[in-house]
């Protein structure tokens, strides 16, 4: 069995968003509206006493093991899978946006039906992913990962910043950095147990 | 050592608005609406008019917020399967499935409690176009018999109803609860507070109905009176309790404490004229009374007022603190608290 997760390097993130662009292109989001992308990288200038510090800060879905979104969905349209990763079936999806409102993240979007007519104009309609409005997010390229690809966002990062790995196998670099105890979660106060890491630099020994 | 710099920003959520505000104001005023009229017609012998105006006013403000909903939905179709009775064995977790098994049954058990005093009662035979038709339709000897069987099953069919009702006031209040990100939401106070109000707003209802349409200044007025008095004076230690002792735990709480003490609406509109007002005339009520009936219709009215400024409020005023600067949300409040995490 799997356990997927991801860790963010952010000593080495560039903030040239191709992971946005291929994520977008990849899963075909709503990119004529700038809210609403499954991975997003903010740019912070952070001071610190007399310097200041420029830094890049890719989010997505943290694919939590206790994960409030799927606790409030009240169709069963959000759901975890026995490999960790939190997925989402637009089919069974009202649009409630409960699970927007539950997430601490801000990884959910609302794709209404005002999108799905501008994706047929932009995606092409033979080509189209997406038929009905849903809520949307990352799902770790669930498609690209049952063909042993990589999610987008981690095959297009040229600084390498996306690492994407498996806690289930003791030998991916993941796990390694994981159990190093080198990298954080976003909001662990919270309880949702996320499955995506941010380091600053990874630790010696491990590359 | 691997230090990472963090910016947090605050942001207010852009996703649920006035809509959802109304449906859960109309939800938990109907549905409390159904319980209480049925639990006054059942132990304490209230007038069949008060029964069918509470009870019917409580089924179309139900009925009115779940249409809201409807219309806030991305996708309003799908929503037939949340309305299966085994919807919550499948989602137990979710509030929403629970609160919309509770809706559907407060409604359907409320109308089958009123149906042998709407076949008794001579106002809908009267009405134009429709009465003709609807005193032939009464006389449907399955019409007649479902009315005997809700006779004979009376009180559970009542406190089916009952029980349904209070649960959606609950839930209202325990769908804020489940959102963990912001602590105006996630605290175990919000349920109690909307259930009391809920029920606060179905007495002052009530009251509107029985001094304004139906004048009858009874002693089940008087009850209904003190009721509400001492509804709102938890209601008023619960807001306390969580402006002055919650909120400022945290920084999501802060923050929306400088939200709420910055909006006249929920400083004037709710506090003062939703709330503390009311209060202070209910009291004068309560003791000395009133020779009029004017000052009561005035003070319900403030009371439902103050119901949805409540909600709309605590919908408006959530705050979530991201990990990052710039967000990108339209409900923007700052940035700039530094978080720094170490590990060795």
């Amino acid at each position: 069995m799997s356990k997927f997760a991801m860790v963010i390097n952010l000593g080495v993130c560039v903030g040239c968003n191709a992971c946005m662009a291929a994520c977008s292109m990849e899963n075909q989001t709503p990119v004529w509206d700038p809210q609403k992308f499954r991975t997003y990288v903010y740019d912070d200038e952070i001071q610190l006493g007399d310097k200041f510090i420029r830094q890049f800060f890719p989010k997505l879905c943290n694919h939590c093991d206790n994960p409030p979104c799927v606790s409030v969905c009240p169709t069963g349209a959000t759901w975890k899978e026995s490999n960790g990763i939190v997925r989402v079936n637009p089919e069974t999806c009202m649009g409630c946006q409960a699970c927007a409102m539950a997430c601490p993240y801000d990884a959910r979007y609302g794709a209404d039906s005002e999108d799905i007519r501008h994706g047929e104009a932009y995606y092409g309609k033979d080509f189209l992913k997406r038929a009905v409005p849903s809520i949307d997010k990352c799902d770790f390229c669930y498609d690209r990962l049952q063909e042993n690809l990589q999610p987008a966002c981690v095959e297009t990062c040229v600084g390498h910043a996306r690492i994407f790995g498996d806690l289930d196998n003791p030998n991916d670099l993941v796990t390694k950095i994981v159990a190093a105890g080198a990298a954080h979660t976003l909001l662990p106060e919270l309880g949702t147990r996320p499955n995506v890491y941010y380091v600053h630099k990874l630790p010696e020994g491990l590359l | 050592m691997n230090t990472i710099h963090m910016v947090t920003s605050l942001t207010t959520q852009d996703r649920w608005g006035v809509l959802v505000a109304a449906y859960l104001f109309l939800g938990g005023l109907g549905a409390a609406l159904i319980a209480v009229s049925l639990l006054s017609d059942r132990y304490f012998h209230a007038d069949r008019r008060l029964t069918l105006w509470g009870t019917l006013s409580g089924e179309a403000l139900l009925g009115f917020g779940s249409a809201l909903l409807l219309v806030d939905l991305l996708h309003p179709i799908r929503v037939w399967e949340i309305l299966l009775p085994w919807n919550v064995l499948f989602e137990p977790t979710s509030w929403i499935a629970w609160g919309t098994q509770f809706i559907v049954w407060a409604m359907v058990f409320g109308l089958l409690y009123i149906w042998p005093l709407l076949l008794e009662e001579p106002w809908f035979r009267k009405l134009p176009v429709i009465g003709s038709w609807l005193e032939m339709w009464f006389e449907l000897p399955l019409i007649r018999f479902v009315g005997r069987m809700v006779t004979r099953f009376r009180t559970p069919i009542a406190w089916v109803a009952i029980l349904c009702g209070a649960g959606t006031a609950v839930y209202t209040g325990l769908l804020l609860r489940s959102f963990p990100a912001a602590a105006l939401w996630a605290n175990s106070l919000v349920p109690p507070l909307f259930t009391v109000s809920a029920f606060s707003t179905a007495l002052a209802y009530l009251l509107l109905v029985l001094y304004g349409v139906l004048h009858l200044h009874g002693t089940l007025a008087r009850w209904y009176e003190r009721l509400d008095l001492m509804l709102i004076g938890v209601e008023i230690v619960l807001i306390s309790t969580i402006l002055f002792y919650i909120l400022p735990g945290s920084a999501s709480g802060k923050a929306s404490l400088g939200l709420l003490w910055h909006s006249w609406g929920w400083i004037v509109g709710f506090l003062g004229v939703g709330l503390i007002l009311p209060f202070l005339l209910e009291i004068k009520g309560v003791f000395s009374g009133w020779k009029r009936s004017a000052p009561m219709l005035v003070t319900a009215c403030m009371v439902l007022m103050g119901g949805f400024l409540l909600r709309h409020y605590f919908l408006a005023s959530g705050v979530y603190v991201f990990p990052w600067g710039n967000a990108q949300h339209a409900g923007v409040l700052g940035a700039g608290i530094l978080n720094v995490l170490t590990a060795n």
